[in-house]
């Protein structure tokens, strides 16, 4: 099943608010799924629509999909962001706080260590990954990514790849 | 798991990725995020950027309004001219126990005040403004050390830096019984002596016309009394 950008038929003129309307939920959610904060996720989700809106280039055919590769992005940027802040703060710490059980139970769960791995990933496969979750075909990827659609499969696998050795990295083998 | 084969390695990485997921909780509002994107759009950044510097123009402008915020800013302005022109900055630790540098001003009748015509004297120098307000209470202590010990060959100079000179400082003298001299710097006296970094400021000077001591600031009438008893005595 594919979740990912249909094409627009026709040439009829863009309809902002239609796609807006259409998308801004999954793609919300898409960021949400990354960062764990849903009000923060909304706000990126508005940043990205703006961009979209400032970007008359992106409104062709591919629009959905320039969407979702920003939002992947974002929400991929904001990732790393929280976790270079989480670094710096702990250099300026003398002492190395107790964590709360909520932050125990938080970092013991799958998901975070996921968005951790993709956090530290490279961001071309980390986004790979990410949209092909979303349900992207290969074609719907090859065309979102600018990619050559004979090499997805390779690119994928070797992303998935990537992904295992840096949980293995983090986690040890599961 | 083995994650030795491809189809196993990709099951359980596509079995990661979702677990990437809001929750069933997270219901995003698309009206809300409709009327934030129209806010957003009709206050882009460049217009949040250019608020935000007329802002602090505004309030740049405001605080130069007043004069202290002028003399700090010019001394900033003077620090990074040494600083990055590669002028070198006189600093007053180099001027200690060295003469004083010399410079002509004119005081309100016209007629020059030169520092070396002060030679044989000591010379209380006194750096002051209209609008400071510690150098108001040191005035009339100046008042009276040029009354009191005018005949023993001492003398009080006061060097104004207010801005728009004389305009400000001819009627601040009229309003008092002002009996020692003063002149107006024109910007070129207070960096001989290091820059005035804050006012009041003031220098002893010794008979020999030799650099004695620098007071920064407010301080006791009776430092000053003591500080001229013993120049005096030397």
């Amino acid at each position: 099943m594919s979740t990912g950008p249909e094409p627009r038929a026709g040439k009829a003129p863009f309809d902002f608010e239609q796609t807006f309307r259409a998308q801004y939920e999954r793609i919300a959610r898409v960021i949400a799924g990354v960062v764990h904060d849903s009000a923060r996720a909304e706000e990126l989700a508005v940043e990205i629509f703006l961009k979209f809106w400032r970007n008359p280039k992106a409104h062709g055919e591919n629009a959905n999909g320039w969407l979702y590769r920003a939002a992947v992005r974002k929400a991929l940027d904001e990732l790393r962001r929280r976790n270079r802040r989480a670094r710096y703060e702990s250099l300026f710490r003398f002492r190395s706080p107790v964590p709360t059980p909520e932050e125990i139970r938080a970092a013991a769960e799958e998901r975070t260590r996921v968005r951790q791995v993709l956090g530290a990933m490279d961001p071309g496969p980390a986004e790979l990954l990410l949209l092909r979750s979303q349900g992207f075909s290969y074609q719907e990827l090859a065309s979102t990514l600018d990619l050559n659609p004979a090499s997805v499969g390779t690119l994928l696998s070797r992303a998935q790849e990537a992904f295992r050795k840096e949980y293995v990295k983090r986690y040890g083998p599961q | 798991m083995d994650h030795n084969s491809d189809s196993n390695n990709t099951g359980w990485v596509d079995e990661c990725m979702s677990k990437l997921g809001p929750g069933e909780e997270f219901q995003p509002d698309v009206t809300r995020a409709l009327a934030r994107f129209a806010r957003r759009r009709a206050f882009p950044p460049a217009r949040r950027w250019a608020l935000g510097a007329a802002a602090v123009a505004v309030l740049v402008s405001g605080m130069l309004a007043f004069p202290a915020p002028r003399v700090l800013a010019s001394r900033c302005v003077d620090a990074c001219e040494s600083f990055f022109g590669g002028k070198p900055a006189v600093s007053f630790d180099m001027l200690k126990a060295q003469p004083a540098p010399d410079f002509a001003v004119n005081d309100s009748t016209g007629a020059p005040i030169r520092l070396s015509d002060y030679r044989g004297k000591v010379v209380l120098l006194n750096f002051w403004a209209t609008w400071c307000g510690p150098c108001k209470t040191e005035i009339p202590w100046f008042i009276e050390f040029e009354q009191a010990y005018q005949d023993q060959r001492f003398a009080v100079i006061g060097i104004s830096l207010d801005d728009d000179g004389w305009k400000s400082v001819r009627p601040y003298m009229d309003a008092r019984k002002w009996n020692y001299r003063v002149g107006v710097d024109d910007g070129s006296i207070a960096p001989k002596y290091g820059g005035v970094d804050s006012l009041p400021e003031t220098i002893m000077i010794d008979r020999e016309g030799r650099i004695v001591s620098r007071h920064v600031g407010l301080v006791s009438k009776q430092t000053y009394e003591s500080e001229i008893a013993a120049l005096l005595k030397r």
